[in-house]
């Protein structure tokens, strides 16, 4: 016992260090950060209004663009993605495995644009429509911001048809190869009678993703928690943004907790 | 990974394909996939399927490598 105390106390002095170097290293980083920001917040300053129309009407405008050119790629790409698809399903012997591990990747690139594009367009619509508060305040851009402000919202409406109707054309593929598998797209509660459809290994390969997406949540919720920090003291953001990073991160963390509290002693059950 | 299994070839005796086969243990094609290229290790409870299926026993199918070295 006393041995294995030992080899425990070596190997905490041993990870000790590094980890002491790690607060050493951050601690001047951050130093040289404060620094940053302490200049960054004199020039901001200094330049006025020439920062506010770019907050206000600058940003809205660009993510707008950016919407459109992410909607529109997807018009364009999504049926490509998915012809290509159809036609390796349907010209080629089906049988054969390499055929359907070539098919796999590119239903899984469909899923993987349509997942990611749609909190890309809903982050951009965010931004656009911020700028709607101009027609509040009677500004002379009104026009500009009501023509951002709706189309945003319309970028939003066509990207979340695009993204069901190639999501709900994939899933259904998956459903007619695989007979096992239930549920339907429109179903609020899809993601857990598919998880309940699964095998093990299936169930094994979502688990393993949840929890990388688990560990670079924290990693972002603690970088965008010293953002929020660090932009309150400069004066660039408010209170509230440290509170939605805080809420986040929090609502991560009991989900967790939750999770490995609900399991019981003999660990998961993934068996089919 | 140290299990290497004869999978694919009890299979083609039984003259079944992956989705076939994945349908008769309960498991997906892809999975089936998976444990024939020695990319995933099954549980003992769909080890015994696999070997139940192809009419053998599970030592038959699955070879724990180290062991035998």
């Amino acid at each position: 016992m006393s041995e294995r105390k030992e080899e425990i106390r070596k190997e905490d002095k041993k990870w000790g260090w590094k980890f002491g170097l790690i607060l050493l290293a951050s601690g001047i980083g951050g130093g040289f950060l404060g620094g940053g920001v302490g200049w960054l917040t004199d020039w901001l300053s200094e330049g006025g209004e020439g920062l506010a129309w770019v907050a206000e009407v600058a940003v809205p405008v660009v993510s707008a663009v950016l919407l459109a050119v992410v909607v529109l790629g997807n018009l364009i790409a999504l049926p490509i993605l998915w012809g290509r698809c159809k036609k390796l399903a349907r010209t080629e012997e089906l049988e054969d495995e390499t055929v359907w591990e070539k098919l796999d990747r590119r239903l899984n690139v469909i899923l993987a644009v349509t997942s990611l594009s749609l909190c890309v367009v809903m982050t951009l619509m965010g931004v656009a429509v911020s700028g709607f508060r101009s027609i509040l305040y009677g500004r002379d851009d009104l026009i500009l911001s009501m023509a951002v402000t709706f189309g945003a919202v319309l970028g939003l409406f066509t990207e979340l048809a695009l993204v069901l109707i190639f999501q709900r054309l994939v899933v259904n593929f998956y459903k007619e190869h695989n007979p096992e598998k239930r549920g339907s797209v429109y179903q609020m509660n899809f993601n857990k009678v598919w998880l309940k459809s699964c095998d093990e290994a299936e169930k094994l390969h979502i688990y393993r993703a949840g929890y990388t997406a688990y560990r670079v949540g924290y990693y972002t919720c603690l970088a965008l928690w010293l953002v929020g920090v660090l932009g309150a003291m400069a004066g660039l953001l408010n209170w509230a943004t440290i509170l939605f990073v805080g809420i986040i991160w929090a609502a991560m963390q009991a989900g967790y907790l939750i999770a490995a509290a609900k399991q019981k002693g003999d660990g998961i059950n993934i068996t089919i | 990974m140290p299990l290497y299994n004869r999978l694919k070839e009890h299979r083609a005796r039984l003259g079944i394909n992956q989705q076939e086969l994945g349908k008769l243990i309960g498991a997906s094609r892809q999975t089936v996939s998976l444990i024939e290229r020695g990319d995933y290790s099954p549980s003992v409870t769909l080890a015994m399927k696999i070997a139940k299926v192809c009419g053998v026993t599970v030592e038959e199918i699955f070879r724990y490598e180290e062991e035998e070295q």
